[in-house]
């Protein structure tokens, strides 16, 4: 009772005021917009003046042709990109945490591909990947191999976007692994190599087992990046050729570039819904599988 | 309160100084304003559009600067959609410059016009624009641009060269345009260039057709926009993805990644493809990227029908200069089109820029200098074998067309397939349109 009691009073020391900025900011920035897009997403908009249309925009944007293509491109592109940055990037932490001179260096060079524009990524990887003056294919040349068209066979250009996204993306979770790889008491270690634990099998009964967290920021943060893709996708393929490397956001884009507003505002909200269906559950899912340290 | 009524009264004082400045700077001079401050327009327009005629248009604000004190600041934007987009959005913002190039016909009233642009149906200088343009940029009977450079067509462009080696003559028939092309590879030379990476270039073949679907189906146009003709459905019109699906296997190897940049190339290396769907912008581009001697080893002809006794060019329309409605220099704005469009400003535009096709001001004739390949339009024009291109005769054009265009050169889609995503696609861009006829 008591207890209760002092707590009350200390909160009301601090007048309720002091969230208005924040709400204020969050409210005006975030849910408003929200709100508003939920709107004209029922309508036929142009900026300056709109038609009601109902649910017509969805069923509209459900049965246009390159969603089909789009919606399995996506999660084509959110689950590789996941799965490779988190086998990749956990193989280059515990390389990067092991005790190799030029550690800081390597570690540089990994997250190195993070700080240049995607865009600028995209018209580099896209030269490089070139058909018939690409280094990649020239490389190959010279190996003897046949010539890959990287980015116009249709059935390749979706994996070599995403091959460039791991390229770029990896570095950003080999950082978070490192961190939660090094957070691990070295005790652990010790007590097991002198069990007689081979390296191995410290790596897959201590080591995942406790950077579990660090694992699962990790698969969040690349799956929904994966499913929101977009940039890299425009800046190599615009989608391309024909609509073979269509995602839900660049099909978004090309209707709202078209000028269809009320319907590229109708996909946003159906791609919001679809990765809080997704990201939620897969969220908590992961968490009840971690361990304390 | 002082403090208030003082900040008042500055406010009031900027206003009107700032009204004065704007109007009292013009007197006239032989009817004609001249500035006393400099005005400066801004003036937005893509850099696809600056590489060819740039020179033309620092000529024309040269001579604007000193004629009337009116100095024009450019703005680059990037072309095709990526560049529509820019274009709206500042549109829709309230930051549009001053002056503006963009498209005309389809394009432009994709923008509606009638919300930003200064309607210039009254004013005289338009008399010197001719209908055929002055249709292209007119909406609900208002006209909103003047043209800023030449028209030019669409078809095949072919290497001369290889056809007088060759000993072929240009055909008359798809038909004999396969077998051209099927002559040419036996040769050693690929038939035909594909540059599907630039998706916009993919178009031609079918947009180019428009002349033999018009000869067969005049009231397609119409039709089309009422919503009772179909691309799928109407024999002549799917025609025109018939022909696109007849390319790949006559293309380069790698013409889902070339550009069309890496195509300019490829046309002067050995054995280089021998056709290619472009418009008659192709000679500048190629006197810009090469020599203008490269560029007169090309010649172009018609999309072939199926008729050999009527074969013409499908006409498109240059891109107009529009005038932004809230623009604090409207007036200036004016003098400098009406400058554009003169006998004064046409010449100088004609010296310092190639023309594609015949110009459209009155007065305005096809220097002689002009590309081999231009000048032999003008027989076309002179006998009546051209037709605009479907996007100036109606504002329905599907917003994914050039990659439809793809998807049926590749082959991943038939051309019936494709004609019917294709009218899908029109189908959304009427809903917005607000066209009648189509629920």
């Amino acid at each position: 009772m008591m207890k209760g009691r002092s707590v009350k009073k200390q909160k009301s020391i601090y007048s309720g005021w002091f969230l208005a900025p924040v709400i204020i900011i969050f409210g005006g920035l975030f849910l408003l917009p929200t709100v508003i897009s939920f709107f004209f997403s029922m309508t036929v908009w142009d900026l300056t003046s709109w038609t009601w249309a109902g649910l017509d925009n969805f069923i509209q944007f459900f049965s246009e042709y390159s969603l089909r293509i789009g919606i399995k491109n996506t999660f084509i592109y959110a689950i590789l990109t996941c799965v490779l940055k988190v086998v990749f990037g956990l193989l280059l932490a515990v390389i990067l945490t092991s005790k190799i001179r030029t550690k800081n260096l390597v570690r540089s060079i990994v997250f190195f591909p993070n700080l240049i524009s995607t865009v600028a990524v995209g018209i580099i990887f896209s030269a490089l990947m070139h058909p018939s003056k690409g280094l990649f294919n020239e490389i190959l040349g010279l190996a003897g191999l046949p010539a890959i068209d990287w980015l116009g066979n249709r059935d390749i250009a979706l994996y070599s976007v995403i091959l460039t996204d791991v390229w770029k993306g990896v570095g950003v979770a080999t950082v978070i692994y490192i961190a939660g790889i090094t957070a691990i008491p070295r005790d652990y270690y010790e007590a097991a190599s002198l069990d007689g634990a081979t390296t191995i099998q410290q790596f897959f009964r201590i080591t995942i087992p406790l950077c579990r967290s660090s694992m699962n920021s990790v698969i969040i943060l690349s799956f929904i990046g994966g499913m929101r893709t977009f940039d890299l996708i425009w800046s190599m393929t615009g989608g391309g050729p024909g609509f073979a490397t269509d995602t839900l956001a660049s099909v978004i884009y090309k209707q709202y570039a078209a000028g269809f507003y009320g319907l590229s505002t109708a996909g946003n909200v159906i791609m919001f819904v679809l990765i809080a269906v997704i990201a939620f559950p897969l969220f908590n899912y992961l968490t009840s599988k971690e361990v304390e340290v | 309160m002082k403090k208030k009524q003082f900040a008042a009264w500055m406010t009031a004082a900027a206003l009107v100084t700032g009204t004065w400045a704007g109007t009292m700077g013009v007197y006239a001079e032989e009817g004609e304003p001249y500035y006393e401050d400099t005005v400066t327009l801004s003036l937005l327009v893509d850099q696809n559009w600056l590489d060819q005629y740039g020179e033309a248009l620092t000529a024309l604000s040269d001579a604007a600067l000193e004629k009337y004190n009116i100095q024009i600041e450019l703005e680059n934007k990037t072309n095709g959609s990526d560049g529509d987009n820019l274009v709206k959005t500042r549109l829709a913002a309230g930051e549009m410059t001053d002056l503006l190039i963009f498209n005309s016909g389809a394009q432009l009233t994709s923008l509606n016009p009638a919300e930003y642009f200064v309607d210039l149906t009254e004013y005289d200088f338009m008399d010197r624009v001719q209908d055929i343009f002055k249709e292209a940029v007119t909406i609900d009977g208002k006209v909103y641009g003047t043209p800023v450079s030449s028209s030019n067509v669409g078809g095949i462009i072919y290497n001369k060269e290889v056809y007088e080696e060759l000993g072929l003559s240009i055909p008359k028939t798809w038909d004999q345009f396969l077998e051209n092309m099927a002559a040419c590879e036996e040769a050693g030379y690929v038939g035909i260039l594909g540059t599907c990476a630039d998706a916009w270039s993919a178009q031609y073949t079918l947009l180019a057709d428009y002349y033999n679907v018009a000869a067969q189906e005049p009231d397609f146009a119409k039709n089309f926009e009422a919503g009772t003709a179909k691309f799928a459905t109407t024999p002549a019109a799917l025609r025109s993805w018939e022909k696109l699906g007849d390319l790949s296997g006559h293309m380069n190897s790698d013409y889902m990644a070339a550009t069309v940049t890496d195509g300019f190339d490829l046309l002067l290396e050995e054995n280089a493809p021998v056709h290619w769907p472009m418009t008659s912008q192709f000679f500048a581009n190629m006197e810009s990227l090469s020599s203008h001697e490269d560029a007169d080893k090309f010649g172009i002809f018609p999309v072939p029908g199926d008729d050999e006794n009527d074969n013409g060019f499908t006409v498109w329309m240059p891109n107009g200069l529009y005038i932004n409605k809230e623009s604090e220099n409207t007036e200036a704005a004016l003098t400098f089109m009406e400058f554009w469009v003169s006998d004064e400003g046409m010449e100088i535009f004609m010296e310092n820029a190639m023309a594609d096709g015949p110009y459209l001001i009155d007065g305005a004739e096809l220097p002689e200098d002009s590309y081999q390949g231009v000048l032999d339009l003008q027989t076309y024009f002179d006998e009546g074998k051209t037709c605009l291109a479907l996007e100036f005769l109606t504002a329905l054009k599907g917003a994914s067309c050039d990659q439809i265009c793809v998807e049926c050169i590749s082959g991943a889609m038939t051309p019936e397939e494709a004609a019917q995503v294709y009218d899908e696609d029109c189908q959304k861009m009427a809903q917005q349109l607000g066209l009648e006829g189509w629920e």
